[in-house]
């Protein structure tokens, strides 16, 4: 009986065959391996729930910047009665005697220190608005998208030029490249992503303190604001609604020096909203704003705390509820007002 | 009319000083003191003018004090707002970097076919 030959074995595939196929198959596992990769990294990412801790970041710079706006207002606001109420104290004064011009001047230089220190003043809280401002611009940057974006263009533009090659060159040694960038895009984008994050971590645990003692400060500020508000204001308020409305209308049947001027004083006095609630309303805001500050430092915020802050800045900016007034008359309405001395002469 | 608050510490000074104001603005003063001579009224309206100018200058220290503390604080904040603009060139430098590359790219995908 003869043994069978054994079969021999099968005759190798040609040099240039064998090479192509160890290529596709060393292709096919570094593709594959790209996206396990991928895969892994993307859920790496959701795992640490980033998204969310970016958004309280963009919340609290977008909610900080409008309270710099509301501070900012009040200052001016408060800055504006006081004139208002330093002019009325002045008529008054040149009602019982002449005033000269030294003590005239005197009172100017004071006004005068007193609103370039409320113009450092406001420097001061539009910075914090800078900040704010630097930090949602960083929290909410485009640029990992961006990025992504502009390595699968140039993915797609490779894997174009990589098949003309391909047929030129009669092989498949070009097809990586592009696939590469795809994959690199992906992880681009996450590194950039965890950079960013970094960053504003980083960030929040230098200057957190900083940013606090600035909200301290300015709470302060505001209380020495409400407290020259409120003097200003009763004055304006009282002092000059009895001297310009009830006082000339009562007691007399005589004509008013000028009706229109006496109708715009009257509702522009009654329907005066009074600037104290509106300091109340930004040093609400304030103390609001710092214990979400620290909140976001310990990482004891969440999303849904954020709207009862942006309300109460919301209401700040905005100043209580009220009627507004209609424009003052025309001064032509009253020339008898503007008859100087001189004139009468 | 208010009545005068008492001064027992640096604090009190500015209240105290207020409601002198107010009391030498209200509308009796001034309607007792039109009753008075000229010299009379004189030497009020300088009072008054006095107090306000020492109330202005005492309200302005108070500012100028915060306003001293915020700009030491400001100093720090300015180095964040720096390093937070540093952190998004960077980050930009590298988005742009991206389109630049898929722009040459794309030209040269369009070119490529051609040749």
């Amino acid at each position: 009986m003869s043994r069978k030959k054994l079969r021999p074995p099968l005759r190798r595939k040609s040099g240039a065959l064998e090479k192509q196929g160890r290529e596709g198959r060393r292709r096919m596992l570094g593709r594959r391996g790209w996206w396990v990769a991928i895969g892994f990294l993307l859920l790496l990412e959701s795992g640490c729930s980033g998204g969310g801790r970016l958004q309280e970041f963009q919340q609290i710079a977008a909610i900080g910047a409008d309270y710099t706006r509301a501070v900012d207002g009040a200052l001016v606001r408060t800055g504006q009665l006081k004139i208002q109420a330093n002019s009325l104290e002045m008529l008054g004064n040149r009602e019982l005697t002449e005033i000269s011009r030294q003590d005239f001047e005197k009172q100017d230089a004071a006004l005068r220190e007193f609103l370039v220190e409320l113009t450092l003043l406001r420097q001061q809280v539009l910075g914090l608005g800078d900040y704010f401002l630097a930090l949602g611009a960083l929290a909410g940057s485009n640029a990992p998208g961006q990025l992504a974006d502009g390595l699968n263009q140039s993915a797609s533009s490779l894997g174009a030029i990589s098949g003309t090659l391909n047929k030129r060159m009669g092989s498949g040694s070009f097809a990586n490249v592009g696939n590469t960038m795809a994959a690199g895009a992906a992880v681009g984008e996450i590194a950039i992503k965890k950079r960013r994050m970094r960053d504003l971590q980083r960030e929040l645990t230098e200057r957190h303190q900083i940013v606090d003692g600035i909200l301290d400060l300015q709470e302060q500020l505001l209380g020495v604001f409400f407290e020259v508000a409120k003097e200003s204001q009763d004055f304006v308020g009282q002092t000059a609604y009895e001297a310009k409305v009830t006082g000339p209308f009562i007691g007399s049947t005589s004509p008013l020096p000028c009706v229109p001027l006496w109708l715009s004083d009257r509702e522009a006095g009654l329907l005066a909203g009074p600037l104290t609630e509106q300091l109340d309303l930004v040093i609400k805001a304030n103390r609001s704003l710092q214990v979400t500050w620290q909140k976001l430092l310990s990482d004891e915020i969440e999303l849904l705390e954020f709207p009862a802050l942006a309300k109460a800045v919301a209401d700040a900016l905005a100043g209580p509820v009220g009627i507004p007034a209609s424009a003052p008359p025309a001064y032509w309405n009253c020339p008898q007002i503007l008859t100087t001395k001189g004139d009468e002469e | 009319m208010s009545t005068n608050p008492t001064i027992e510490n640096p604090d009190d000074i500015l209240p105290a000083l207020r409601a002198l104001k107010e009391q030498l603005f209200s509308l009796e003063a001034t309607a007792e003191i039109k009753k008075c001579s000229e010299e009379t009224r004189k030497a009020f309206v300088a009072e008054r003018m006095r107090l306000t100018e020492t109330i202005l200058d005492l309200e302005t220290a108070q500012l100028s004090e915060i306003r001293q503390d915020l700009e030491e604080q400001g100093e720090a904040l300015n180095e964040g707002i720096t390093e937070l603009t540093t952190s998004l060139k960077k980050l930009e430098k590298a988005a742009q970097w991206a389109q630049s590359l898929s722009s040459v790219l794309s030209v040269v995908s369009k070119i490529v076919p051609a040749l």
